[in-house]
């Protein structure tokens, strides 16, 4: 009763998010320009929702709280530190690269990369090393997905994997972009509403001081500020703070959508009000992961502890809705990630390099057919599990700031030359990837996190390498950048 | 919220907004340090949540309250300088 209650209540959620991607359908014009970026339409609250949507992940709903069920809440604290920075980024270089966009009718990050420093190999560098981190974080939300169907409905993980990328290659083709932002603000609002139901539950229902001090007497030092293991010091918190505040506006499927953003106002505003969605829904995580730990025990996957935590708690109605909220969350980040690599493939390499010649709806065809090989790609490293939700997300947030030095510096610096972005490219992700697998030994970074350090080094090179080479052509440089501040002293 | 009505012409002119700007970015980067110094001990708990973080949230929201006058000061002193159409509206 208990499993069908639940599973009715999350197909029922199912076929309402197709439903809207039908109904999107009907809007959508089958134009790269309306496929990929809504014909540049999108409002203050729907263009926040869907920030928060893509943001909002697997990462979020079940990361988090494995997380910090065995690290303690600064899980919490570096989010929320993060988040306030992000604003200043979407309000600066969001609306420098909203205004670009709309000028010179860019729809996708690689392509401003390609006429910003008028080099067709620098934006392929560019889609192929964001190519990997996205195929890693599409992974890491298939992973999510699988969780969730495991615990729902009792499929095991991989058929749950597969099952997850069949329903989102579906979605996207029916809807295009427009179909994702409006499920996306759909999503972030049924995320942000039961995850605040649960742990309001918890507080006003249960009793969440005595959940909490089992908790405390099952991990010591688990409610302390640097956590149970020591692990939260001001230099690691900081450190991952700054590589996330670089990594969630350097997303490519955020810049993706700056460039939707219908004016800069909109920009601005959605940046702030993104902040104020996400940092609440950060805490719910992190609570629900700590509390987890005075309420089940822990489980041989600590990726299992929200929803089993919640299927614990409560009733099948809420736990049905708590899943689809879940699978909500993993649904508009992977459709968002999807839809944006495909589209640069399409945009930057067919049409770029194999057929210069195709038409719009040729472009979208070969989108839609990209799209089904990278789902295919992150399958298969759904399938092998290198690492769990969260390590595997935040190894795809800060391998996006190592990528971010060329679009942000180059929004900015008219110095930045080709040759300086494409090392950057190769270096700062590179060394990030290499600290990640344990290649280059994790104590080399004195304690900082070591997605900071590839940050540093991205844009070190990029400005190093940049100064020492000569700069690209004068138009496309003034075409693709605008002063900090653009007025005179 | 109109920055150029709610503050002085003179911190959304130019140089005092850059001034104005980096201050606030500092003083965001020093609370986002500093707090650790501060808040390590309050272990607490009320309503199971520790007392440090209930005052961690009040930071962040001075933080967030700070960036959106950052935003503001950027935004008015940029403003001048936008295109803007007949009737006053930023133009894209």
């Amino acid at each position: 009763m208990v499993a069908t209650v639940a599973q009715l209540v999350f197909g029922a959620y199912l076929v309402g998010v197709l439903l809207i991607g039908v109904y999107a359908s009907r809007f959508t014009e089958h134009t790269p320009t309306d496929f990929y970026v809504a014909n540049r339409s999108v409002g203050t609250v729907v263009l926040a929702l869907t920030l928060a949507a893509t943001v909002l992940s697997a990462f979020t709903v079940f990361g988090i709280g494995a997380d910090t069920s065995g690290g303690g809440l600064g899980t919490f604290s570096f989010l929320a530190i993060a988040a306030v920075f992000y604003t200043l980024f979407f309000a600066t270089v969001g609306v420098a690269l909203a205004e670009i966009g709309r000028e010179r009718d860019i729809v996708t990050p690689s392509e401003y990369i390609r006429e910003r420093y008028d080099s067709p190999l620098v934006g392929a560098v560019y889609l192929g090393v964001t190519g990997l981190f996205m195929t890693a974080l599409v992974a890491g939300q298939l992973i999510g997905g699988g969780v969730a169907l495991d615990v729902l409905l009792d499929i095991p993980f991989r058929p749950a994997v597969l099952l997850m990328a069949g329903f989102m290659l579906v979605y996207i083709h029916i809807a295009g972009y427009r179909g994702v932002i409006w499920s996306d603000a759909v999503q972030s609002t049924v995320l942000f509403g039961v995850l605040a139901a649960v742990v309001g539950y918890v507080v006003f229902s249960l009793d969440s001081t005595d959940i909490a001090q089992d908790a405390v007497t099952e991990t010591e030092g688990l409610f302390d500020l640097a956590g149970p293991a020591d692990v939260w010091s001001p230099l690691f918190v900081i450190t991952i703070a700054i590589a996330f505040a670089f990594g969630v506006p350097g997303y490519p499927h955020n810049i993706q959508r700056y460039f939707s953003a219908s004016d800069p106002d909109v920009m601005r505003k959605s940046g702030f009000l993104f902040a104020v969605v996400a940092i609440p829904i950060y805490l719910f995580g992190a609570l629900l992961g700590v509390w987890s730990v005075g309420i089940i025990p822990e489980p041989e996957n600590v990726d299992y502890v929200i929803p089993l935590v919640v299927q614990e708690l409560l009733n099948p109605v809420v736990f049905g809705v708590v899943m689809a909220g879940a699978i909500a969350a993993i649904m508009s980040t992977a459709d968002s990630v999807a839809l944006t690599m495909s589209s640069m493939l399409s945009r930057d390499i067919y049409r770029e390099f194999l057929n210069p010649e195709a038409t719009e709806r040729q472009q979208v065809r070969v989108t839609q057919l990209l799209l089904v090989v990278l789902v295919a790609l992150a399958v298969g490293l759904a399938l092998l599990q290198p690492a769990g939700i969260f390590n595997l997300v935040a190894f795809a947030v800060v391998g996006f700031a190592t990528t971010s030095a060329p679009v942000f510096l180059g929004v900015y610096w008219e110095r930045g030359t080709a040759a300086g972005a494409t090392a950057s490219l190769v270096l700062g992700p590179g060394v990030t990837i290499l600290l990640f697998l344990d290649v280059i030994p994790g104590s080399l970074t004195g304690g900082a996190h070591y997605g900071f350090v590839g940050v540093v080094i991205a844009y070190g090179v990029f400005v190093a390498v940049s100064l020492a080479t000569s700069t690209p052509a004068e138009d496309a440089v003034g075409d693709h950048s605008r002063r900090f501040w653009n007025r005179a002293d | 919220m109109d920055f150029e009505t709610l503050f002085p012409g003179s911190v959304t002119a130019l140089p005092t907004a850059k001034y104005v700007f980096a201050a606030i970015v500092a003083v965001l980067l020093v609370l986002a340090v500093g707090q650790w110094y501060v808040l390590g001990g309050l272990t607490e708990l009320y309503l199971g949540v520790p007392v440090w973080l209930w005052l961690q949230l009040a930071i962040v929201v001075a933080m967030l309250a700070l960036a959106w006058v950052a935003m503001g000061v950027w935004t008015a002193a940029n403003n001048d300088n936008s295109p803007t159409t007949d009737d006053g509206s930023t133009e894209w």
